[in-house]
């Protein structure tokens, strides 16, 4: 770039950027994360809490750095599917630690690693907390619990690729890469509209949600909080009896509503707002969805009573079963006391997830009906061994490629639930803990069963186990390719013979 | 009348014969010169070489002068093209191929009025057409409907154990005195076809065709002792255009269908549109892949590939069970013969069902024709016009030559009646006769003023 020397001072800074896809987004997301931090401390500025400088001064520093890194970097002219996806980890592996900066600086947690656990539990919108006394914590902070949850929700490469001018033709493969649920479905020609359009609808969904909760009867702030978390199924919420501190059947029925809208798929909500409304109600998914909440309800309120069990209202049941089904977590009840077969559809439920396109966690009722319909080939092929016969998903069809990938995932999430549970269980806990603990990981959840349920948090989990846990959420947020994929960069990257020429490139 | 005919493959060819059996001046227009030199030898025909979609390959054909042209080549562009340019120069009548699913529905509508064309037809869809009629009648080896439905001709093959086998058409008569239901309009046995008289004697094994109403359809094939049976199970060899429709609507009639198809693209894209059809790749001349798919314990084995030796093959290999009902899509008539002999209960031709639809066509007059693989006898309708030798007349009075049987006759608001000699006839009846092609002017003398 020689040329740059009589060129104008705009090239010359467009020749300093170095082309890394990695270091762009994380630059961007560092800027908007450090934002939301700078949004809290403003909260706690307003509330007259003790965090106020804290927060401010690390959003300050955060946007800057941040910002700096976005100047200084460029997408590169050609990207790999790895740079991709090494870029989403790498990107969720920086916020995370960011995010959990302001907990540590604020001095409420003694270890970093619990406010790393914080941190990650709230990005993946998990909802898992290892905060002892959360109303003991500045009301600053806890917005910044909330905010990172919405944040982390439709994902904030997202964010980044909606706002920022710069992704360009990467930004779909990223958003796929980050984005909940296997629909890489593109709204209109261009990424950019498309991750606008999503975010637009995510948006216009909390101010909807946040207006109702204010109307049934919260604070201004607890209805910002909440919405927050619900519409992301985060599942954290500013008191410690989540949505039961309010003692109220108008904000319960209408956190169901609003959880169930949540784990709806947000491409077919954007469709249905242009009156496009039909791929909504034939969707075979979204039917799916609706008879397992119901179905589900059901069961809990006819057994939860059966054996030792406390019996449950209807209401109970459709919260718990809607919190657990779109992976939020809020709580109301004791369902902990319920019978044994009430629990255990918990546990079934905690890793499944809601539907494909929603901002909820688990495997997703897409996948379970891909994998179902593959399973019901593979049977079909003992009876015609040369059939043929494509995986189906309600109307759509999938093909042999992706039907395998999809395959391949349920495969994957179920070694990580098991070998989860298998290490979390050998640091100390009880089996069903470790489950539990393990399934609401990766379905980023939040409560579980055993010590984990209603009144329990991950504090009664050893540190070990938390880090499990931890890696499990990461996983279970970017839907566990990603994070494998970055990781076996490390083994691609290993010294071998085309390994100096890539040095000289650079 | 002058027929302008392009395509010479199958359908044209047969048009080609059938018309010019009736005494019409055929010129074929077909691309390929060797395909035109064969055809030059075969009938007696003018070939025309060249493209149909150029104005000068047309006249040459003496589009000026043409009654009718009829493009029935495999290429729908072509065929539309030569619709489109005939009409142009001012042929009256113009026949035109669609294969193309979608341009012969409501999408295509636009399309088709621009063509003009009077008559589309699709052999692949009319040859599909005639399986099901034969499937849901099964027992029967040909149905075709006539007036409207309330008649149906009815092809099977006597029986050992059926109740007619040795008697005479005049003692079958005379046990159905006085309302006869059914009449015997053609007879096939070894291998000729004849319009059979009152002294015939039937005998099993023979062949034939009877005429009769809609509701005793199942009563006349019970009396030649035919098999009938509903089907439940059912296997499609070959997802060609014929295979995949066949196999979608036994599936809409509540069947288990087993279809199978060689290409593997082909049979991905089965799958993906037929849900509910089983799809299995793989060749239909492979007994271990017929074995597999349990051909022999199927209701139905409808073979449907675009390879005869091989419909056959299928057909006689799943025959080998009495239960299964065969039927064979053949594309050369020279076939035919072999076929009953491997006892394969049926067979159909592209070629004849969409013949038929243009004959019909060119009648003018007649409502409905059909024509049988392997004879030169063939059923059509007419209607008697006011004022013609038949208005009023008695059927004994008419003197018809005998290649000519008047079958039955359906006015307005009745149902179908067959014709005695002493039926007298009226001006609007509509009357199905066996006839053989030559003798149809005669016929269309006395029907009309």
């Amino acid at each position: 770039m020689r040329t740059s020397v009589v060129g104008r001072g705009e090239r010359l800074v467009w020749a300093n950027r170095r082309p890394t896809l990695a270091g762009h987004i994380v630059g961007g997301t560092i800027m908007v994360v450090g934002l939301g931090v700078f949004a809290s401390g403003t909260v706690d500025l307003v509330d007259g809490g003790a965090n106020t400088v804290v927060l401010l001064i690390v959003g300050l520093v955060m946007s800057l750095v941040g910002a700096v890194t976005w100047r200084l970097t460029m997408t590169p002219r050609q990207i790999r599917v790895l740079d991709v996806f090494k870029a989403v980890t790498v990107t969720w592996i920086v916020i995370a630690v960011a995010g959990a900066v302001p907990y540590v600086l604020t001095g409420h947690f003694v270890h970093w690693d619990d406010a790393l656990f914080e941190s990650v539990s709230g990005f993946t919108t998990t909802g898992a907390t290892v905060t002892p006394d959360i109303e003991a914590m500045s009301r600053g902070l806890l917005f910044w619990r909330s905010l990172s949850q919405w944040m982390g929700g439709m994902g904030v490469i997202v964010l980044v690729v909606a706002v920022l001018p710069t992704v360009g033709s990467g930004g779909m493969s990223l958003m796929q890469a980050e984005a909940p649920g296997p629909t890489g479905e593109r709204l209109t020609p261009r990424v950019r509209q498309t991750a606008r359009r999503l975010w637009g609808v995510y948006i216009g969904l909390t101010i909807i949600i946040g207006a109702a909760y204010a109307a049934a009867g919260m604070s201004l702030y607890d209805a910002v909080s909440h919405s927050f978390t619900t519409v992301s199924t985060g599942g954290f919420s500013p008191y410690q009896a989540s949505i039961g501190h309010f003692e109220s059947a108008a904000i319960e029925w209408l956190a169901i509503v609003s959880m169930f809208l949540a784990g709806g798929s947000f491409t077919l909500y954007y469709r249905a707002l242009r009156k496009d409304v039909k791929p909504l109600f034939v969707s075979t998914e979204f039917r799916i969805y609706v008879l397992i909440v119901l179905g589900t309800t059901l069961w809990c309120f006819v057994t939860s009573g059966a054996g030792d069990g406390t019996s449950a209202g209807f209401r109970d049941s459709l919260f718990t079963m809607t919190s657990t089904i779109t992976t939020t977590g809020y709580v109301t009840s004791d369902y902990g006391a319920w019978s044994q077969a009430a629990q255990a559809l918990i546990l079934v439920l905690l890793p499944i997830g809601a539907m494909a396109g929603s901002t909820a966690g688990g495997v997703k009722i897409l996948r379970v009906m891909a994998v179902s319909s593959f399973a019901h080939r593979e049977a079909l092929k003992h009876l015609h061994p040369r059939l043929v016969r494509p995986v189906r998903v309600g109307r759509g069809i999938l093909s042999d490629d992706v039907a395998g990938k999809v395959v391949g995932f349920l495969l994957l999430a179920l070694v990580i639930f098991g070998g989860g549970a298998f290490l979390i269980a050998a640091t100390g806990p009880d089996m069903i803990t470790s489950f539990s603990a393990s399934a609401t990981s990766i379905g980023n959840v939040g409560p579980g069963l055993g010590e984990l349920d209603h009144t329990g948090d991950f504090l009664v989990i050893p540190r070990e186990g938390r880090a499990i846990a931890m890696l499990q959420m990461l996983l279970g947020r970017l839907e566990i390719y990603p994070v494998i994929l970055a990781l076996s960069i490390v083994t691609l990257r290993l010294p071998r013979p085309g390994k100096r020429r890539e040095t000289l490139h650079h | 009348m002058h027929v302008i005919i392009v395509g010479a493959g199958e359908v044209g060819r047969f048009l080609a014969q059938r018309l010019g059996l009736e005494g019409n001046d055929i010129v074929i227009v077909e691309q390929n010169v060797a395909v035109a030199a064969s055809i030059g030898e075969e009938l007696d025909v003018q070939v025309v070489v060249g493209s149909a979609t150029v104005p000068s390959t047309l006249a040459a054909a003496g589009v000026d002068r043409a009654d009718l042209l009829a493009g029935v080549t495999q290429n729908d562009e072509v065929n539309f093209i030569a619709s489109l340019l005939a009409k142009d120069r001012g042929v009256p009548q113009t026949v035109a191929r669609i294969q193309t699913e979608e341009l012969r529905g409501p999408a295509g509508k636009t399309l088709r009025d621009a063509m003009k064309a009077d008559l589309i037809i699709d052999p692949d869809a009319d040859t599909a057409d005639e399986i099901m009629e034969l499937a849901r009648a099964s027992g029967a080896d040909e149905v075709y409907r006539m007036s409207d439905g309330d008649l149906v001709l009815v092809g099977a093959v006597i029986s050992k154990s059926s109740a007619l086998a040795g008697s005479t058409l005049a003692e079958v008569g005379q046990s159905y005195e006085p309302n006869w239901r059914f009449l015997f309009g053609a007879l096939t046995r070894d291998g000729e076809t004849v319009i059979p008289r009152g002294d015939q004697r039937l005998e099993a094994g023979d062949h034939v065709r009877v005429l009769t109403t809609r509701s005793a359809l199942n009563e006349i094939l019970e009396l030649l002792g035919a098999k009938h049976r509903r089907a439940k199970r059912v296997m499609v060899l070959g997802g060609g255009a014929v295979g995949s429709r066949v196999a979608e609507r036994f599936c809409e009639d509540g069947c288990e269908v087993v279809l199978v198809e060689q290409d593997i693209d082909r049979a991905k894209h089965l799958s993906e549109k037929l849900p509910y059809v089983t799809v299995v790749n793989g060749d239909i001349e492979d007994v271990d892949l017929l074995n597999e798919e349990s051909i022999t314990r199927m209701d139905h084995v409808i073979a449907a590939t675009g390879d005869d030796a091989a419909n056959v093959l299928a057909c006689a290999f799943a025959a080998t069970e009495k239960r299964t009902f065969t039927v064979a899509v053949l594309h050369r008539l020279a076939l035919l013969p072999l076929v009953r002999q491997f006892g394969i209960d049926a067979s159909v031709s592209p070629r004849t069902a969409s013949a038929n639809a243009v004959l019909r066509h060119v009648r003018g007059g007649t409502a409905s024709v059909a024509t049988f693989l392997e004879s030169d006898i063939e059923v059509d309708e007419f209607e008697i016009e006011a004022d013609s030798v038949a208005d009023g007349a008695r059927v004994a009075d008419l003197h018809l030559p005998h290649s000519i049987v008047l079958g039955a006759v359906t006015r307005e608001g009745q149902a179908g009646e067959i014709v005695r000699g002493n039926t007298t006839l009226h001006a609007g009846d509509n009357v199905v006769v066996f006839a053989r092609p030559e003798s149809i002017p005669a016929l269309l003398k006395a029907f009309t003023a």
